[in-house]
């Protein structure tokens, strides 16, 4: 059986340390000309512009907005139509959902009746008098 | 409501009538001749009495006896076999050696009656009664004495009595017998009252039927030879009784088992008197213990008025 050799290859590493080391420095002089071509007077030529303060005039307050808000009596909620406890599937577990805000509860003024005293006794136990 | 007190039995008896009409009078006076007549009868302090007449025949044989005396007896012997005879009729001659030999308050607080040595109380069961004959035998050594039985028994059948058309109280020596509720329906209130301060309450109790009894150490009690007696006598010992306890006071379907069952507490002491006390159907019990302690069966708040109270409870 015959093996082939290859041919012998010639040294190019120095080829391309040049090739490289050249395209190296263009993309830094392109950098450097381009910068050069950019003069900083596009932000000088920026119209100054002058915010003057708001003039702020004080009103009075309408009535309807310093009255006490008019809170409405919230009804007693009753669920109605319970389906029964096979009928309904499990729901997935919802996230633990904060407390619901207790409804504000109608005030009304209440009369708290004074303690009853004590009836006078009709009679006294005690050790054979 | 109209009331009326007398003396009778060794105490002051207080008879209240919840009506207003001007019959009642009669029936004050029907009650206060009752007690008169059976203190005649039952009494250990009166030379001719029934009670004494028997006391004298002790070892004789069977007595014939008039009707009162032997219901009373009954009466007596029935609570002497509630008690498991800790309560018994056949103290007379014990209380006579502590010497308690005449009323109280004749006594003035000092005894001169012969000191002898205290013997156990003989057994209740050794009385014989034949109901047939209507006869009574007490063995040699024996003394009857029906004293606060008589006076509970007497008290229980005169509020019975004049319950019968008025709601009535009869408060026998703070031992307190009811016919039943009020004109109105609501309950009596009764004061207990405090044996340290004895013008303090230390509970209103709202009854409407039975009756409620105190028994203590803390009063009737006399000097005898330089010693302290009482009239409670443990017929155990035949010794006037040594207990932790100031006074008991026992609510109970009736004012003759009030009365015994405070006794009963009173000689067997806080600890064993709860333990029986408990064992009692509808009973409810106040104690107070020499040192002050109140003690109370869990069921005597049901009795006791509250602010809360509706006067129709």
């Amino acid at each position: 059986m015959n093996q082939t050799r290859k041919p012998m290859r010639a040294d190019v590493s120095g080829l391309k340390w040049a090739i490289s080391t050249a395209a190296l420095a263009a993309t830094i002089g392109g950098w450097g000309w381009l910068t050069a071509q950019n003069p900083p007077e596009v932000a000088i030529a920026a119209p100054q512009i002058a915010v003057q303060p708001p003039a702020v005039e004080r009103q009075p307050l309408p009535p309807w907005l310093t009255d006490d808000p008019m809170l409405p009596v919230l009804p007693t909620v009753v669920p109605l139509n319970i389906p029964a406890r096979d009928q309904v599937a499990a729901p997935p577990p919802a996230p633990a959902a904060p407390p619901p805000a207790p409804a504000a509860p109608a005030l009304r003024e209440v009369t708290i009746p004074a303690p009853a005293p004590a009836p006078a006794p009709a009679a006294r136990t005690r050790s054979s008098r | 409501m109209q009331q009326r007190s007398f003396w009778a039995m060794g105490s002051t008896i207080t008879i209240v009538i919840d009506s207003d009409e001007a019959n009642a009078r009669s029936a004050f006076a029907g009650a206060y001749q009752t007690f008169r007549a059976y203190e005649r009868i039952l009494s250990r302090f009166q030379p001719h009495s029934d009670l004494n007449a028997l006391n004298r025949c002790a070892g004789r044989g069977p007595q014939r006896v008039g009707q009162t005396l032997w219901r009373a007896l009954q009466h007596a012997l029935w609570m002497a076999y509630r008690s498991d005879g800790l309560v018994t009729p056949a103290v007379g001659e014990a209380l006579h050696t502590a010497g308690y030999d005449r009323d109280f308050r004749q006594m003035a607080g000092i005894s001169a009656a012969d000191l002898r040595t205290p013997s156990p109380v003989p057994d209740w069961r050794l009385i014989q009664c034949d109901p047939r004959r209507r006869t009574v035998a007490i063995p040699a050594g024996m003394r009857l004495d029906l004293g606060g039985s008589a006076k509970g028994w007497t008290a229980t059948l005169i509020a019975r009595r004049l319950g019968r058309r008025y709601p009535t109280l009869v408060d026998a020596g703070g031992d307190i017998a009811l016919s039943g509720p009020r004109r109105d329906g609501s309950p009596w209130p009764i004061e207990v009252a405090d044996p340290f301060h004895p013008d303090r309450g230390l509970a209103l109790l709202m009854l409407r039927r039975g009756g409620v009894a105190t028994s203590g150490v803390d009063y009737r009690r006399w000097l005898h030879r330089g010693k302290w007696q009482h009239h409670l006598i443990d017929p155990r010992t035949g010794d006037p009784v040594r207990t932790d306890l100031l006074t008991a006071t026992v609510i109970a379907p009736t004012l003759s088992l009030a009365e015994m069952a405070a006794k009963v507490i009173l000689i067997l002491g806080a600890e064993s008197g709860l333990h029986w006390l408990a064992d009692q159907p509808n009973m409810a019990g106040l104690l107070v213990h020499r040192d002050g302690q109140i003690i109370r069966t869990p069921n005597v708040d049901r009795y006791c008025w509250q602010s809360s109270m509706s006067a129709n409870r």
